[in-house]
């Protein structure tokens, strides 16, 4: 299960009950024509069942191999952020309704052979996987429990 | 019959090393993990 600091924060839903503390995420062994990586973190489960975007990144370094705790809550020069709904579009914490089974966050992580200024500010997943189709080398993805 | 013996537990040895040789050359899987 995610940790609650992990949880969105958010005074005015009292679903969010979270600290919006970013998670620490790590990659390794990208192929070696990657030029630079894309974050995308959805909840299948959310909107009952239509799916929630929590966190759309894009345009880091292929020199970048990990994000720190914390680190994606701000703008930073190795990162652009996408739409998702927050200022900036940085990210976005777990919300799920209370009392539910627990959601899963599905964090994936995909190595592209697009030069990290390719892609402008403020896309949405859906126009940021339409940009990476033909430039997706490879992709892991993480998968966090969270429910409270 | 003994340099047969002798034989075959060589060819054997090379194959295994043939085989360690190609796994060690397997490019290893793009991984993310996360410490949430």
């Amino acid at each position: 299960m995610m940790a609650r600091k992990y949880a969105g924060k958010l005074a005015s839903n009292p679903n969010c009950v979270g600290d919006n503390v970013a998670p620490q995420l790590s990659w390794s062994n990208a192929p070696a024509a990657t030029n630079s990586f894309a974050i995308i973190m959805i909840d299948p489960d959310g909107s009952s069942g239509l799916g929630s975007v929590h966190w759309v990144a894009y345009d880091i370094p292929a020199t970048k191999t990990s994000l720190k705790e914390g680190e994606a809550n701000a703008t930073g020069p190795d990162i652009v952020y996408g739409d998702n709904g927050m200022p900036n579009g940085v990210y976005r914490g777990p919300c799920p309704p209370a009392g539910l089974r627990p959601h899963h966050y599905v964090i994936t992580v995909i190595a592209t052979d697009l030069a990290p200024a390719a892609l402008q500010p403020g896309l949405t997943r859906d126009a940021l996987l339409a940009a990476l189709k033909g430039h997706a080398l490879a992709s892991s993805s993480h998968i966090g429990r969270y429910a409270h | 019959m003994k340099i047969r013996i002798l034989t075959a537990a060589f060819l054997g040895a090379v194959l295994l090393a043939t085989a360690g040789q190609a796994a060690d050359t397997k490019p290893k899987p793009f991984t993310v993990t996360s410490s949430s």
